[in-house]
């Protein structure tokens, strides 16, 4: 219409017919074009409806909507990351499971019947904690927790400053303790665990513990406040436990739910410090690194030793022994029955230098455990050809045995201190010598203890000849190997 | 040797030890004893039995996964995948899906994990609108309800 106004143009003489009949036609013409364009929004409008038709069809055979309910929530669950409650990031929730639950219905719905995915809090300082407390007001208010303690200071030692924090963190958890079901002390934190649960009476459901207590813990003096005491009363249901500093550790009384307890660097702190093995009765995993209990302790704590009576039910072991006498922790262990024991992975660092002196009973361990099923051997060169000839020669000797995992690396760290990733293993060079011999009498035994009996190697072993081994009947297996336990202390 | 017979009557011939990595299978097998005919597969195609029975095969040797009772609660929240186990599952879309159909159809658990953390790793990252874009999922909530979710998800402004 604006285009026919201006084409208005007012004469002082009439319009001819012809004039009268153009501008008739213009108008017809602009009419036109207001009605195509009304029409062609009307189509863009369809055409954005079929086009979300169509998307929506799609979406119906899209593989993910083939995905049931259950694989969709494994799929959250691995994605899943620990919520930080920390002052930059608690005012919006970033993690995985919080966009997850924004992008349809079924989505939302799955995710937030999974309570697993929102139940992790990592907690830095007080900002972080007022913040879970609010969150906790609003969202999740009966659901299960699992706390990580983080510090960001880092201090060496615990300053004054940092006690109201640890007070009001003691405070919450005993606020949350009836849902309070794990609790994970990281290794920047210098507080103790005895310290965080100090205003509870009872965790009831406080399955889980991992203190890390990094190297600020460990810098600590031995005092009684660097202790991390574990008092079954207050908590009755605890199954796991691990820590980094097992030497820190302190059991007040029998232990009974414990089923399995992870130590790193476990040494004894000093004679007054009970065995928490002699008060876990139902323990059934027990894995120690860098264990270094000295035969000094041993003399001295005699008090304290194992008997028969003890880890009645204990069926893993895994141990990384650590120094030249550590290795009495084995025989320690040698005094319960070990009849309920059914793995046992065995790692030394120390190779050849103990062998002559003769401190690990490794054989009169292994001729007591008549259920072991499972044995894996690590970076003990001289134990492993120990016990390869006493299975060569001793029908007796772990008369069910139906798996072995052999692994030798000792060189590889030595390769990696010396900037040389990979080195052939000296020690063990020839695998098949010495796994020859299990064809003769053995092997037949473990065929008879299990049909899918087996022998697996490292990759890390020079196994070219390993096709040998095949053609006399033993079946081998070459796996992968996980980066080592020191490797990884190494890096 | 087993044969198995696929939902497009495609027959494979693979070694027991490989067609035991499914559990459904071992437990078929197991049942019915040893036998010539083939063990119908009616849930799984040709092309995916192939891609499974690959990995079954590189799989063969690994030793068996450690029962999951009495393990503690961080078992999950992790996505590694090894090298092999990454280019392997390098498929597209519509394969992968059917890959963890079929493996956990078949009951392999560590195949399933495999394509469960390859899922995982392809939402991290990304918003909401990029995720519905990746997997052709339709916005089915209403501007209402999309401005009651942005409220939640900025609970703690508001205190």
């Amino acid at each position: 219409m604006d285009m026919l106004q201006s084409l208005s143009y007012h004469w002082s003489s009439p319009l001819s017919s012809e004039e009268h009949q153009t501008v008739d036609k213009l108008h017809q013409v602009i009419n036109n074009i207001a009605a195509t364009t009304a029409k062609l929004d009307e189509l863009k409008i369809e055409r954005e409806r079929v086009d979300k038709r169509l998307f929506a069809l799609r979406a119906q055979r899209a593989p993910i909507a083939r995905v049931p309910d259950e694989i969709l929530r494994i799929i959250f669950e691995y994605g899943a990351e620990t919520t930080q409650m920390s002052e930059q990031q608690w005012r919006r929730e970033t993690t995985f499971q919080a966009r997850c639950v924004q992008v349809c219905h079924r989505w939302r719905r799955v995710a937030t019947d999974c309570t697993s995915l929102w139940t992790t809090y990592r907690i830095h300082n007080f900002e972080g904690l007022r913040a879970l407390e609010l969150l906790l007001k609003h969202r999740h208010t009966t659901c299960p927790l699992s706390i990580e303690v983080l510090q960001e200071s880092g201090h060496i030692v615990l300053c004054e400053a940092e006690r109201p924090f640890i007070e009001a963190l003691a405070y919450f958890l005993a606020s949350k303790m009836d849902r309070l079901t794990s609790l994970s002390i990281g290794s920047t934190c210098s507080h103790t665990l005895s310290q965080l649960l100090s205003h509870g009476d009872v965790f009831p459901v406080l399955r889980t513990i991992h203190c890390e207590g990094g190297d600020n813990f460990c810098r600590r003096r031995a005092t009684d406040d660097s202790v991390d005491v574990i008092d079954p009363r207050k908590l009755p249901n605890l199954t796991h436990y691990s820590s980094r500093h097992g030497d820190r550790l302190r059991v007040t009384a029998p232990a009974h739910s414990l089923l399995s307890l992870k130590l790193f660097r476990w040494g004894r702190l000093h004679n007054q410090v009970p065995s928490p093995l002699q008060d876990s009765s139902k323990l059934k995993r027990l894995e120690v690194q860098a264990l270094r209990w000295n035969v000094g302790d041993i003399d001295n704590t005699q008090a304290c030793r194992l008997t028969d009576q003890h880890l009645p039910n204990l069926e893993d072991i895994q141990l990384r022994l650590e120094g030249s006498h550590s290795t009495v922790f084995l025989n320690d262990l040698a005094l319960t029955r070990l009849l309920s024991l059914r793995s046992l992975e065995l790692a030394c660092q120390h190779a050849n230098w103990d062998a002559a002196r003769g401190d690990m009973a490794l054989l009169p361990f292994l001729r007591q455990a008549a259920n072991l099923r499972h044995l894996k051997l690590m970076l003990c060169c001289h134990h492993t050809r120990e016990v390869f000839t006493a299975l060569h020669t001793e029908v007796d000797i772990l008369p069910i045995l139906s798996e072995i995992y052999l692994e030798n690396c000792t060189d590889r760290a030595l390769g990696y201190m010396n900037n040389r990733y990979w080195h052939t293993p000296a020690a063990l060079y020839d695998i098949v010598d010495v796994l020859k011999p299990l064809a003769d009498t053995r092997w037949k035994l473990m065929q008879q203890a299990s049909p899918s009996a087996m022998v697996f190697l490292s990759h890390s072993l020079p196994a070219g000849r390993v096709d040998e081994l095949r053609q006399l009947g033993i079946v081998v297996g070459l796996v992968d190997t996980p980066r080592m336990w020191w490797w990884a202390q190494v890096l | 040797m087993i044969n198995l017979t696929t939902s497009d009557n495609e027959t494979f011939t693979v070694d027991k030890k490989v067609a035991e990595k499914s559990v459904l299978i071992k437990n078929m097998l197991e049942d019915v004893g040893e036998s010539d005919q083939a063990i119908p597969l009616p849930n799984v195609t040709a092309s995916v039995l192939k891609k499974v029975l690959e990995w079954c095969e590189h799989h063969k040797d690994d030793p068996a996964p450690p029962e999951n009772e009495d393990k503690d609660d961080t078992r999950k929240r992790t996505t590694d995948i090894s090298e092999w186990d990454q280019k392997f599952i390098a498929v597209d879309q519509e394969m992968l899906f059917e890959i963890i159909l079929a493996a956990n159809y078949l009951d392999i658990k560590a195949l399933l994990d495999v394509g469960c953390k390859t899922v995982a790793n392809m939402i991290k990252g990304k918003t909401p609108e990029e995720i519905r874009k990746l997997f052709n999922i339709v916005n089915d909530f209403t501007p209402e309800e999309e401005a009651q979710i942005k409220k939640e998800n900025e609970w703690a402004e508001d205190r």
